[in-house]
């Protein structure tokens, strides 16, 4: 370790770690500060053990399907959640270990400890002193958002990160927070054996995301048993009883063991000092090239509230270390796209329809469903379908949504043909395998172009 | 079982034809040999006539499309039948999902025919094919069929399939917007570029600029009827392809206009057709072709065919554009005869109504702008033949008489424009100077 340094990057999540690996690829020497676990809340608290837990859940629910494909099963599975967890787990030390090798094989320097920036070019961490570099990178990431619901501060009223790491699975859950993290979660417990309720303020499920998936979601989690409550707030909660007792604002009441608290997050601003980088609504402020307000300092990720998605921020994090190391380079967020995992999944790429609609005169929408996708018929589920929405002027494919098994898969095709600036007219003329999911995509595309082979004719 | 109308192929070169207007509708009955639709070819307006008995069913083409050869436009059966439903293939946009209705009319991005075929020529076609690409994915431009320009620079586009679109739907050739570092534009380039081209267009003047007010005069755009496009490609290739010459004479024509008035004075007894100057420079013409075989000629590769048949092309100047309708045998035909013909040909090229047999096998041409008091002009050679005759005005000139005294003549200007490939200059001026002979002699004409 040394006190002078090319760069210092503050935060080993998507956006730190990311940021730290691409400088050091660029030739500088780096140095990366953390306080907890490399790999931030995506790899500790997010996105990978969620990932863990979902895989469990499908298991089971596809376990109840056995029966109907001959496969006969003596007794209904039991989940061991002590065992779950520590499958979570390993997968979670592995990931990090792995963020931590790779951030060793192109030698940056690790500090464990709270980091504060104390002027342009300072860092002081926690036990180590004062840091020196011409550029650092803030990527302090984010928390999750507490309410001030009366009662809210019970111990029995979770957040994401708590109730990743139980070791038991409760009788019952609300979840306050219709919102990714609530849907996913809601679903894991579900399966796991939770009775779940869902309360959301908003009239609808996932309220960023293209309406359609929202209804489609709403539907799929009854389905499941969850019940949802939407266009309704939390007034109160009272845990003085054996359970909690949650008071609605439509004056419904509902019981149940535990709450998870799933309202959103918002950024970490602890690393700020008081250094002086201008923020705005909780959010460090920064331009395209995630330039903050102070010469030679840097805030990709959740940090600035534009994505919180991780990998937004590994976009952001690449973006910052070339801004940084004096080769300006602008994260390109437009068609960074959401997933909400699960079963079905949800994704999204590009415009909504609502957002389409207001940027252009004609919208073209293609329709596909799973129901009629050979692949998804075989597979048992066929719920769900692909919506493309398309400029009828120049074949511009304007966004994609997908709700459906394989989703956060599928979505993926959509965004790299968008990058490229493929139309409609190339896309509905690739051969996509068959018997596949993707096809549907390509269906989509087809029926929006008003030449889908797969669906009846219509008027 | 229903039976489909085609669009026929009725010539050789004939490769699309427009349908101009459909003489029956959908329900009408139609009988065998009964024009159904008039359709445009390449060199004429002609009647498609049904080909059996029974009820006009369907119609899968509508008036003003064009359409290739052999492709189905409409479909005849029976009174109650209906068109085999996997042959229709009807390509209505069709949109999915109740909630979205609306979509459905807003669906139509490219325009195809009923039948899900494209306007596209058939070069274009070809290029298309060659390429592996299909049509659809080519952008025209607004209005127009699908060309061998726009496949062509769809294929060796620099910029990313949108903004190629987006350049092209403007005006602009998406390789205009090519970026310095060889990267590929995109649909931000496009938008800069046709941003630019507005600003610079003169059809939008400046603020410093203020028309003068009453005058709405805007650019306005004319499509080339099918006849304009075929006539310009080929005009374009003659002129590219051939190393013309002209000469110019004038013939003294008052002997002849002299004879003109007596024929047909002596013929109005008789019959109202009268005899035209124009009849008789083509009959000089054809005459003096007979005279000179190697301006009766056709180029064919590295030869000329001398031809045995004198057929006269006789350009007709039309709504639609030029028609060259040929006067078959001119050198065999008597004078009332021919006059008869040349009358008939000309008012059917400006009424369309020519077959296309009429339009072919011409082996010299002659164009007469000469009423418009044109003194000379130089045609472009009607390939493959070799030469054209420019008929000019006349004009009244004082020339010395046999006895030294001024007289008044009138005197016909005359060009020669010919393929140098074929004739040379003396052999060339020994025709015109047959012509003229031929016109100064004027009784000879009559025999």
């Amino acid at each position: 370790m040394r006190d002078e340094y090319d760069l210092i990057v503050v935060g080993g999540g998507p956006a730190g770690y990311v940021a730290a690996l691409r400088a050091a690829q660029l030739g500088a020497s780096v140095v990366l500060a953390e306080r907890d676990v490399l790999g931030g809340t995506c790899l500790n608290r997010g996105c990978i053990p969620t990932k863990s837990y979902l895989q469990t859940a499908e298991a089971i629910q596809s376990a109840r399907e056995w029966a109907s494909r001959g496969l006969i099963l003596d007794s209904p599975p039991r989940l061991d959640m002590k065992k779950a967890l520590a499958c979570k787990n390993q997968a979670v030390r592995r990931l990090t270990a792995g963020v931590k090798a790779l951030l060793e094989s192109r030698k940056v320097d690790i500090v464990r400890g709270n980091a504060v920036l104390v002027g342009s070019g300072r860092v002081e961490v926690e036990g180590s002193g004062i840091l020196r570099a011409p550029s650092v990178i803030l990527a302090g990431g984010s928390v999750s958002t507490r309410l001030p619901i009366p009662g809210a501060d019970s111990p029995r009223v979770l957040l994401s990160e708590d109730i990743l790491a139980l070791d038991r699975v409760p009788g019952s859950l609300v979840v306050i927070g219709g919102g990714v993290i609530g849907v996913e979660i809601a679903q894991i417990l579900s399966a796991f054996g939770s009775v779940v309720t869902i309360v959301e303020l908003e009239n609808r499920l996932l309220p960023t995301m293209e309406e359609d998936l929202s209804k489609a979601m709403a539907a799929a989690l009854k389905k499941r048993g969850i019940i949802v409550h939407l266009g309704v707030s939390v007034r109160s909660i009272d845990d003085s009883g054996a359970g909690l007792a949650l008071l609605l604002s439509d004056g419904t009441r509902v019981e149940a063991e535990l709450a998870l608290l799933s309202v959103g997050r918002r950024p970490d601003l602890s690393c700020l000092g008081d250094s002086g980088v201008a923020v705005e609504r909780g959010c460090v402020v920064v331009d395209d090239f995630m330039a903050t307000s102070l010469p030679g300092v840097f805030a990709p990720g959740d940090l600035n509230g534009r994505r919180m998605l991780a990998h937004a921020a590994f976009e952001m994090g690449e973006a910052a270390a070339h801004s940084a190391l004096g080769h300006p380079r602008r994260a390109e967020l437009d068609l960074v796209p959401s997933v909400v995992y699960g079963s079905p999944e949800a994704a999204s790429v590009g415009l909504t329809e609502a957002e389409a609609r207001t940027r252009c005169e004609n919208v073209s929408i293609g329709l596909f469903p799973f129901a009629a996708n050979g692949r998804a018929l075989c597979s048992g589920d066929s719920e769900g379908f692909v919506k493309v929405l398309v400029d009828p002027r120049f074949g511009e494919l304007l966004g994609v949504h997908i709700v459906g098994a394989c989703a956060s898969e599928l979505i993926n095709e959509a965004a790299i043909l968008m990058r490229m600036e493929v139309t409609a007219f190339e896309i509905a003329e690739v051969a996509h395998a068959h018997p596949t999911r993707s096809e549907a995509f390509m269906e989509a595309v087809a029926a929006a172009l008003g030449r889908c082979v797969h669906l009846p004719a219509r008027g | 079982m229903a039976t489909k109308v085609i669009m026929p192929k009725a010539g050789m070169a004939m490769e699309e034809g427009v349908l101009v207007a459909w003489l029956k509708k959908v329900g009408d009955p139609v009988k065998s040999g009964e024009a159904i639709a008039e359709i445009e070819t390449d060199k004429a307006i002609m009647d498609l006539e049904a080909e059996l008995d029974g009820i006009l069913i369907a119609i899968v083409r509508q008036a003003g499309e064009h359409v290739a050869v052999t492709q189905t436009i409409a479909w005849i059966g029976k009174a109650g039948e209906s068109v085999p439903e996997a042959l229709s293939s009807a390509a209505v946009p069709a949109t999915e999902g109740s909630a979205h209705k609306r979509a459905q009319s807003e669906a139509v991005i490219v325009a195809p025919g009923s039948d899900g075929r494209l306007a596209a020529t058939p070069a274009a076609r070809r290029l298309a094919s060659e390429a592996g690409m299909e049509l659809a994915s080519i952008p025209a431009r607004a209005g127009n069929p699908i060309n061998a320009d726009d496949v062509r620079r769809h294929v060796r586009s620099d910029a990313t399939p949108l903004a190629s679109r987006m350049a092209q739907a403007s005006g602009l050739d998406p390789a205009s917007l090519a970026r310095g570092d060889g990267s590929r534009a995109r649909s931000a380039d496009a938008a800069a570029a046709i941003a630019n081209a507005a600003q610079a267009s003169p059809s939008r003047p400046t603020s410093s600029y203020q028309p003068p007010t009453g005058l709405p005069r805007e650019d306005r755009r004319l499509s080339f009827s099918a006849i304009q496009r075929i006539t310009g490609e080929r005009l374009s290739r003659s002129h590219a392809e051939i190393p013309s010459v002209s000469i110019f004479t004038v013939a003294d024509a008052t002997e002849l206009l002299a004879a003109r008035e007596r024929i047909n004075a002596a013929r109005g007894l008789t019959s109202n057709l009268k005899v035209s100057l124009n009849d008789l420079v083509v009959r000089a013409c054809a005459k003096a072709l007979l005279a000179n075989p190697r301006a009766n000629a056709v180029v064919d590769g590295d030869g000329l065919i001398l031809k045995g048949g004198i057929h006269i092309g006789l350009a007709v100047a039309t709504d639609a554009g030029l028609q060259v309708p040929t006067l078959r045998d001119a050198d065999r035909l008597s004078l009332p005869e021919q006059a008869l013909r040349s009358k008939d040909l000309a008012e059917r090229a400006r009424a369309r109504r020519l077959r296309p047999d009429e339009l072919e096998g011409g082996t010299f041409t002659i164009s007469n702008i000469g009423m418009y008091g044109i003194t000379s002009f130089t045609p472009i050679i009607n390939q493959p033949q070799v030469g054209i005759l420019g008929v000019g005005a006349i004009e009244d000139r004082l020339v010395l008489g046999a006895d030294g005294q001024p007289v008044q003549r009138k005197m016909l200007h005359l060009s020669f424009t010919f393929d140098h490939r074929a004739m040379d200059g003396v052999e060339s001026a020994a025709f015109l100077v047959s012509v003229k002979g031929l016109i100064e002699a004027a009784l000879i004409l009559v025999l």
